[in-house]
């Protein structure tokens, strides 16, 4: 297993190589100059080349390409052409906040995406199945950008419920909430729809079949013998949302006024801030890859053919070593 | 059941699509002169459920800000409105009346040496204090403006003074490059700020982040992307501000500023939505005022040089007589600002009253593009902003020089890409942008059309514009100096050089409860001029 989890993390750095090189090619090769951006409009030539020079930006593009792996592989991801603040900085400044939202939703999802769609599959073409799927079908339908605002004009406006900025105080779960539930609405449907589908596939089999024959309880056959077969796909499904989510939500960040890392990456792109973009590009696919090993061993933990093929490969080797013990010597 | 479902889904999308349309008034004939603003006036009154303490502004910006060094700054409106907190000039900006008055603020007085103009000596006023206690100084002056005219970001403005000379620690000259009418407003705008020359220097010359200088307010905390928090300081020279604790949010929806308006978790922005200014008006609890006009130019504008079609006088004037500016006044900007006839602010002394652009004559303009070569059209690449107060204008445009015969293809690019290609290479035929001056001169706008103004980007290359220009900025505010911008402008039109179409509304709105609020074409709000209503 750690053997298994060291390979993977070793698998990141090229991966990573690829992303930085791809990006940092793109952004060269875009329109738009960095240094006349920062400048007013009327800024002379003599004045923007200045800037370019003191910016290393006439440098060679191997040269500022490696210029910059060097300075990340010592923990320096550059400075914000636009703020001139460390990115390092930056990113820490706006990932809670991405990390709360993406947490919050993906929680929400679970608690109540789940045993929706675990119902709606026990109780297939009754009432709360066509109302889920009902649901699942209007969320999925319906723009995140108009959800949140519509949320914000009832609960906040109207009924001053919740706060509809982060303006006024400290930052506290409240302000979340909103979010959350904009966030979430797809994973939730997404969620339903995959639970209902995979159990519906699994409480057919014939070993289904078989627990109830042999007495197993309504509860019991689902939960501890469907449930757990079903949730391959939902695992996998959880950990594609919540890697989206951990890469920003650009349309709730701007219609929650939150400073996450979505917003942060389509500002640098639209200035032409590169560290700011390799750095929030980089980060988003470590998240990434972080998140996809992570679910590459739950499902060790779910599946127990998995397991026990793993266990099953221990077990070998330890009979073989006995058995080594065991053999007279040849002299 | 499966019927039930069908009707109950068709039953939401219909109520969702009512649910959306309001009763708005989008004629702008109701509102009065279908040629001035949309709205005017206020609205006010009531009382207003207000959640913050009666010392302190939530003030809404709608973009990030990358920097408070007010001379190293490239000088978006959102920089501008949070560094005037912390920063002074040696004249200031104030507005009265629907007019900007240029007064003395770090400098007393100040009086001319010589008969050219040319050394203009600043007496400095006392006693004031920086934030980290340092009185201002002769110095502090001759520090400031030596940086600002070296940094790349401000140099076009500093270009105007050769040198600053310290007589003694309260006393300057400004030995100007040549004379200038306007170089009290020069020297008033942010660019040209006074800092602490001794903060800046240990500091390692790093404003970007930590303000040092005589402004009303200090900064208390800065969260990127976030908010600015600032209090009042209690040191300044006019007095400790009414508003102790300020906040600038960024909330970039125009909808979710209005519903935190609405709510009280904002008080003031200058920035709006058009379609939300109604809104506004109808409740009580909230006031709105504009100024107006303001001082950004929405223009059509060609590349003269060789190469390009519009070197050809005839195809500009073809533009000229092909476009509608009613049609893009209601359909690109929803009845909001003003139609323009020139590309001068309407804010300046020498801004002229009922000016005539080339009249709109369709059959005129398709002949002028016959003559000029192309019986059978032209279709060229426009390189437009993506954001929609250039976009949409954009989009007017192509459908009505498409009547003529010139067939636009649009080029939507970010603001950085548009920079690149248009100020950069002059890689466009033609473009539509939005004209903002350093300040509101009619030099700071015109001169940019010169030969030799170091953004001709357009290749205009008239020398007859270039005297008129030259002549105009030695001038002082008269009646020598409206009728010399008078001719330019004339000769602006008749060249078809530049065509402007629309002057935006500088709007405020805001909790109707908060006091001494006005709107301002260059939008410099001080939060020292506001204070609570009991």
């Amino acid at each position: 297993m750690i053997k298994y989890i060291i390979k993977r993390v070793l698998m990141l750095i090229p991966v990573l190589l690829g992303i930085s090189l791809l990006i940092f090619t793109v952004m060269n090769i875009s329109s738009g100059d960095p240094a006349r951006a920062l400048l007013s409009d009327y800024a002379s030539q003599e004045d923007v080349d200045k800037l370019r020079e003191e910016m290393g930006l006439n440098d060679p593009f191997l040269e500022q390409y490696g210029r910059y792996i060097w300075n990340a592989l010592h923990g320096d991801l550059g400075t914000s052409y636009q703020s001139g603040q460390p990115v390092v900085q930056l990113i820490a400044q706006r990932y809670p906040t991405t990390i709360k939202l993406a947490l919050g939703s993906i929680l929400l999802s679970i608690i109540f995406g789940i045993p929706i769609g675990i119902l709606s599959a026990v109780k297939q073409y009754s009432l709360i199945d066509n109302a889920s799927m009902l649901l699942s079908m209007l969320l999925t339908s319906t723009p995140s950008f108009w959800l949140g605002l519509m949320l914000l004009i009832v609960f906040s406006l109207t009924l001053h419920w919740l706060p509809a900025t982060q303006a006024l105080g400290t930052p506290t779960i409240k302000h979340f909430i909103l979010p959350w539930i904009t966030l979430n609405c797809m994973t939730f449907a997404l969620l339903i729809r995959m639970s209902r589908s995979t159990m519906l596939e699994v409480i057919r089999q014939d070993y289904i079949r078989t627990a109830k024959a042999k007495g197993a309880t309504d509860r019991r056959v689902t939960f501890k013998h469907a449930l757990r077969n079903a949730l391959l796909p939902i695992v996998t499904v959880i950990g594609t949302q919540l890697s989206v989510q951990l890469g920003g939500s650009v349309v709730v960040e701007s219609v929650f006024a939150l400073n996450g890392i979505g917003t942060m990456a389509i500002n640098g792109i639209k200035a032409k801030d590169t560290p700011v973009v390799m750095a929030a590009i980089m980060f988003i696919a470590i998240v990434g890859g972080i998140i996809n090993l992570l679910v590459d061993i739950g499902y060790v933990f779910i599946d127990p053919r998995l397991k026990s093929q793993f266990f099953k490969g221990k077990k070998k080797e330890k009979a073989k070593n006995a058995e080594q013990k065991q053999l007279p010597s040849s002299t | 059941m499966k019927r039930l479902v069908a009707l109950l889904i068709a039953a939401i999308m219909m109520i969702s699509l009512c649910a959306c349309s309001k009763d708005t008034n989008d004629d702008p004939s109701d509102s009065g002169d279908a040629t001035t603003n949309g709205f005017v006036g206020t609205s006010g009154g009531g009382s207003a459920a207000v959640y913050s303490a009666k010392d302190s502004v939530v003030f809404r910006l709608n973009a990030d800000i990358a920097t408070l060094d007010p001379h190293k700054t490239s000088g978006t409106a959102n920089e501008r409105i949070v560094q005037i907190q912390f920063y002074e000039s040696l004249f200031g900006q104030d507005r009265f009346n629907d007019t900007t008055e240029i007064n003395p603020r770090l400098a007393e007085s100040w009086q001319y040496l010589d008969d050219e103009k040319l050394q203009m000596e600043i007496t400095l006023r006392k006693g004031v204090k920086f934030h980290n206690g340092d009185e201002m100084t002769a110095d502090d002056v001759v520090f400031s403006l030596n940086r600002a005219k070296d940094s790349g970001y401000s140099s076009t403005l500093a270009a105007f003074w050769e040198s600053v000379e310290k007589i003694d620690d309260y006393t300057v000259v400004v030995h100007l490059t040549q004379a200038y009418g306007a170089i009290e407003k020069v020297l008033a705008t942010p660019n040209c700020s006074i800092v602490c020359k001794k903060f800046t220097e240990e500091s390692g010359d790093n404003l970007e982040r930590t303000p040092c200088g005589t402004g009303p307010y200090v900064l208390s905390e800065w969260i990127t992307g976030d908010s600015v928090t600032v209090t009042a300081f209690a040191d300044y020279w006019r007095g400790e501000a009414a508003i102790k604790t300020g906040k600038f949010v960024i909330i970039t929806d125009n909808s979710t500023y209005l519903i935190a308006l609405e709510n009280g978790e904002v008080d003031i922005s200058n920035m709006m939505g058009t379609a939300d200014v109604q809104t506004v008006i109808d409740n009580p609890d909230l006031s709105y005022t504009s100024s107006g006009s303001g001082n950004s130019g929405h223009c059509i504008l060609f590349n003269c040089g060789e190469g390009s079609i519009f070197a050809d006088e005839r195809m500009r004037l073809a533009v000229a007589a092909a476009i509608d500016r009613e049609s893009i006044y209601i359909s690109a900007f929803d009845g909001n600002g003003t139609i323009s006839t020139n590309i001068m602010s309407m804010t300046v002394d020498e801004y002229p009253e009922n000016f005539e652009a080339i009249p709109f004559d369709l059959e005129y303009a398709k002949q002028l593009v016959i003559d000029a070569g192309y019986p059978d059209g032209v279709t060229i690449s426009v390189p437009t902003i993506e954001a929609a107060n250039y976009n949409k204008p954009a989009i007017v445009i192509q459908e009505q020089l498409g009547k003529i015969g010139i067939h636009l293809e649009l080029d939507v690019m970010t603001r950085a890409a548009w920079n690149e290609k248009v100020i950069g290479n002059s890689d466009f035929q033609i473009t539509n942008w939005a004209v903002v001056p350093d300040f509101e001169d009619a030099d700071a706008i015109l001169y940019k059309l010169h030969s030799n103004s170091g953004v001709n980007f357009y290749n205009i290359n008239d020398p007859e514009l270039d005297a008129l220009l030259d002549a105009g900025r030695a001038l002082e505010p008269g009646e020598e100096r409206n009728q010399i911008y008078l001719e330019a402008l004339e000769l602006i039109r008749d060249k078809a050089y530049a065509i402007s179409f629309l002057k935006d509304l500088r709007n405020v709105s805001y909790n109707s409860k908060l006091q001494g609020v006005v709107a301002f074409p260059e939008q410099r709000y001080q939060l020292f001029n506001f204070w609570w209503a009991e």
